[in-house]
């Protein structure tokens, strides 16, 4: 696989402006908020995942309710190069009109850049297939398939080990067409 | 020396499925072999690592066909839709070609293009969740059915003799799918 800086794909220096690029991204791709921090977080895990240089970047952990990323949480609530891009409301993370302008910015700054382009359209993809569950139905798919982030959460045994709850759960992905009867029944 | 030459301005991303269809269930490469030739097909890097497990068969698609490598830019596509399928490496061909399509309709709205899928569970997965991609999508009867029908590569005779070859081999077709097909090709093209 090629391997590239993370600076590479925006062209910047400082990896906590990169950081605050990915979440202007994430949350700009779609006109819609982002209903919790825990789906912003998790959207952008998925998102760095997909780019192995970006894996180290946000560092994400095992926590409470990991993987979580301080700097991202820091980024989110406290931007130190893009001010005022993020709104919180009830919980829910979106762009600011601000924020909406960098967005913009940085779409055309990198429109010629085919790693960028595929970058977001993917981060739209993920927003399309994640926002729309509930956190439980994001923690149990995230917990499932990264189980090494159960270590230290304090939701993953009610989402995992309480049968009643993991059923349920189950049940309401499989009626959504989310993941089908099979997906999980190694279990 | 490459079989014909590309005429449809048409990108086209199969998963692995297809490829084994002409090879291992019709035993008609010739026909992949005409129909790559005059598409433009891309292989992903998961297929391309999958079909390389099948060395004969990979040597002749890089002999004889103008397949073009998908440059994967240092990304990892299946990776979005692990948490819904699982991951491990069955499925990861078809959740990477999900994933590029989806990224390609969204950078080159206008780009001829289709991805072909055979997996039901996929198939049903793209029906229900990327509502935008899935007119998008074919499975490898109905772009053979295509193959005929829009672009005249194939005779009806011989497309009818592949798809009967397909309903009776236990390559995971939909029959119903199949069997319209086959009716359209009797009636000319007709509904």
């Amino acid at each position: 696989m090629k391997e590239s800086s993370p600076q590479s794909d925006f062209m910047q220096d400082s990896q906590v402006e990169l950081v605050e690029e990915y979440l202007i991204l994430l949350l700009g791709v779609v006109d819609a908020p982002v209903q919790t921090k825990f789906h912003v977080e998790k959207e952008l895990f998925l998102l760095s995942k997909v780019n192995d240089t970006t894996e180290n970047l946000f560092q994400f952990q095992k926590h409470y309710e990991g993987p979580y990323s301080q700097l991202a949480d820091d980024s989110l609530e406290s931007p130190l190069y893009y001010g005022k891009a993020f709104d919180k409301n009830y919980g829910a993370f979106s762009l600011s009109a601000a924020g909406k302008e960098y967005y913009f910015k940085l779409v055309k700054k990198n429109k010629s850049n085919p790693r960028f382009s595929a970058i977001l359209s993917i981060a739209q993809l993920i927003r399309g297939l994640y926002d729309k569950l509930s956190k439980e139905e994001l923690a149990l798919l995230i917990y499932k398939t990264y189980p090494e982030y159960t270590k230290y959460s304090n939701i993953s045994g009610e989402i995992l080990d309480n049968k009643k709850n993991y059923s349920n759960l189950v049940k309401s992905l499989i009626s959504k067409g989310i993941i089908n009867e099979n997906r999980f029944s190694h279990d | 020396m490459k079989i014909g030459f590309r005429m449809i301005d048409k990108i086209v991303l199969a998963d692995t499925s297809f490829y084994i269809c002409f090879f291992k269930y019709l035993k008609q490469p010739d026909y992949l072999i005409k129909i790559i030739n005059n598409f433009k097909f891309h292989l992903p890097g998961i297929v391309k690592k999958e079909l390389r497990f099948k060395e004969d068969e990979y040597a002749l698609l890089k002999s004889e066909t103008s397949i073009t490598e998908f440059d994967d830019l240092g990304l990892n596509f299946s990776v979005p839709l692990e948490p819904f399928f699982g991951k491990g490496q069955v499925g990861k061909g078809e959740n990477e070609i999900i994933v590029l399509a989806y990224v390609l309709s969204s950078v080159t709205p206008d780009t001829g293009f289709c991805f072909i899928l055979d997996d039901p569970l996929k198939r049903k997965f793209v029906f229900r969740q990327i509502k935008g991609l899935y007119t998008k999508m074919m499975c490898t009867p109905s772009f053979i059915g295509d193959c005929c029908l829009e672009h005249n590569l194939i005779s009806p005779e011989e497309t009818l003799l592949m798809l009967s070859k397909l309903k009776t081999s236990t390559f995971g077709i939909d029959i119903k799918v199949v069997d319209d097909l086959m009716e359209r090709l009797r009636n000319n093209g007709k509904n």
